[in-house]
């Protein structure tokens, strides 16, 4: 199924090599134009759990990797790839896959990602905003490029803050920082950060709705 | 070299196939070159992903992703795309910890309790009202954490490769070293920290190893579920262990077995050619072997017998293939045979076997036992 990509030579080497050195064994690493794909589908037919495994080693990084710009803390991105990999597992969603096991994750994430900044937007609307509730879940967006515009808004929205804001936003959201590790390492105190997170997040999503919250609105209709 | 396009090639389109270095021979009803024509390609997917691509583009983007390859075709230039521009690290063996515990205790899920910043007004407003709260369900969660990590520490500390009858299996350890895996086998490798302080591993079985010397000189330690350690630095060499005994064969290097025999705790280096058998009272015994190697020749499926009893013949079958071979004949049983063999499965040995000698084998109704006579 990867094949009818054109997946060449040279994309291979440059996609995997670099990637998974420290995780995968040289057996993957040597036998090259091996199908990443066929591979973890052979192992699921064998052994789930190896198959699990091999999924996680493939995937997992670019999946939490991808979930994270959509929402505001590498927590919740895995909370919502640990989900997908958990139904993938014990539905046994593996053996009714269509398509690459690939396709179906990132879509998924993208999914589960999208009804996340939905409820979240929802869940603090504002009163003006209120009249217009309540969003269904699982409507998806009818554009696929719908995803890449939602996260490059965030995106832009977190460029958009006052650099100190942006710095402790990131700092929570990428590096997983607490509070007070962050309080301590710039040397403000804790109410400070308090403040400056919720700022942050409160204009992320002012940004974003201005926007996506009439787009939501459309799914219903 | 003029091209004639059918109508519904662009112009713009053909001028930059005629152009392209590799046009010699385009073959407008060659799938492959039809689909080079959409001009979607990894550059403006790319593009768009990083958010840079125009309101057109993106327009050909949503047909072109109709397509079914064009969609997984989407998705790889996804993957690859994300891990060309990481926005953090994720830690995967954490990952894979938390989904094993999710797995096996479903209750659990890993979250971490109190923290959802999307409604960060209780979180940062009223930290104290769920103070109390919040340490109950963290002790909860670590107790079920510590109570399913314990059960099931062995599923999470090691990874297990087991081969099943008839099969061997390659298996290239992180550290560069290398082992195949006879049938009937099973070998464990840790997890986490392998080759950080210590390169243990745990067999049950037979398997043969090529171990890769360290720079910092690290042992490697073979563990049987016998009172058995191989101690190794870098070296090829072969284990059996198996509930009939424990045999060890050097190929090459130096090795240092660790054994119990009796109350005491004893040592053996071992030499190329060195062949060490271990008795069930757990007794070594050193022998030299002219030909060290006829001991790893099942990597390649042959099998090699000097002077080999049948009787010795009948534990292979059922060591490797589960099959039980009973001759009733005990003169039969002492014969020996000598040569070397290739045979993918019992079946195939057996005819080997019988062909060559004479013998006559009959099979029981389950495929299970063969009794073998004149």
């Amino acid at each position: 199924m990867d094949r009818t990509g054109n997946f060449n030579h040279d994309d291979e080497e440059a996609l995997f090599p670099s990637l998974y050195q420290e995780d995968a064994h040289e057996s993957r690493k040597t036998g090259f134009n091996l199908d990443y794909e066929i591979m973890i589908r052979k192992a699921f037919e064998t052994d789930t759990n190896q198959g699990i495994e091999l999924l996680f080693r493939y995937y997992y990084r670019p999946l939490c990797s991808h979930a994270v710009r959509y929402v505001s803390s590498k927590e919740v991105a895995e909370d919502i790839v640990s989900d997908i990999f958990y139904k993938f597992h014990a539905e046994q969603i593996f053996v009714q896959v269509q398509g690459s096991y690939r396709a179906y994750l990132f879509t998924s994430v993208r999914y589960r990602a999208f009804d996340y900044v939905k409820a979240d937007l929802k869940r603090n609307a504002s009163i003006q905003y209120a009249e217009y509730v309540p969003i269904q879940t699982d409507q998806q967006p009818d554009y696929i490029t719908q995803y890449e515009d939602l996260y490059n808004d965030v995106e832009n929205a977190v460029n958009s803050l006052p650099p100190k804001r942006r710095r402790i936003y990131v700092m929570h959201r990428f590096e997983g920082k607490k509070f007070k590790e962050i309080a301590l390492e710039l040397d403000l105190s804790l109410r400070t950060v308090e403040a400056q997170m919720y700022q942050a997040l409160h204009q992320v999503r002012n940004l974003l709705r201005e926007k996506w919250f009439f787009i939501f609105l459309v799914f219903i209709a | 070299m003029v091209f004639y396009f059918p109508g519904f090639y662009s112009v713009e389109t053909a001028h930059k196939l005629s152009t392209d270095r590799s046009t010699g021979s385009f073959d407008p009803c060659d799938p492959k070159d039809v689909n080079m024509n959409t001009e979607i390609n990894k550059e403006l997917i790319f593009n768009h992903f990083a958010g840079r691509a125009t309101a057109i583009q993106k327009q050909m983007i949503e047909e072109w992703v109709t397509e079914p390859a064009n969609r997984e075709q989407y998705f790889l230039w996804l993957q690859e795309w994300e891990q060309h521009n990481w926005q953090y690290v994720p830690d995967v063996e954490k990952g894979m910890e938390r989904h094993w515990n999710r797995i096996n205790n479903p209750e659990y899920d890993g979250r971490e309790p109190g923290i959802d910043y999307c409604s960060e007004e209780g979180e940062i407003a009223r930290p104290n009202l769920f103070k109390k709260i919040y340490w109950l369900v963290a002790a909860s969660f670590l107790i079920t954490l510590w109570a399913g990590g314990w059960v099931f520490r062995d599923r999470i500390r090691y990874e297990t490769f087991t081969t099943g009858y008839g099969e061997t299996r390659r298996i290239d350890l992180a550290d560069g070293s290398k082992v195949v895996l006879n049938s009937n086998s099973s070998l464990s490798v840790p997890r986490f920290g392998f080759g950080r302080q210590t390169r243990e591993v745990l067999l049950n079985g037979e398997a043969d190893f090529d171990i890769r010397h360290t720079a910092d000189h690290q042992r490697f330690i073979v563990k049987t579920y016998k009172s058995l350690e191989v101690e190794v630095l870098g070296t090829e060499f072969n284990v059996y262990a198996r509930p009939r005994g424990t045999k060890v064969v050097l190929n090459k290097g130096k090795v240092q077995l660790h054994y119990q025999e009796g109350e005491s705790l004893r040592q053996l280096t071992m030499k190329p050619g060195d062949l060490v058998t271990m008795d069930s009272q757990g007794r070594a015994n050193l022998q030299k072997t002219e030909n060290p190697r006829k001991f790893s020749a099942w990597k390649a499926h042959r099998f090699v017998f000097e002077k080999t009893s049948l009787r010795e013949v009948c534990y292979l079958f059922e060591d490797n293939f589960g099959v039980r071979v009973q001759i009733p004949d005990t003169s039969l049983a002492e014969l020996t045979i000598s040569g070397s063999f290739t045979a993918l499965n019992a079946e195939e040995l057996l005819g080997i076997l019988t062909e060559d000698s004479g013998l006559n084998y009959e099979k029981s109704e389950d495929g299970k036992t063969i009794v073998l006579s004149y």
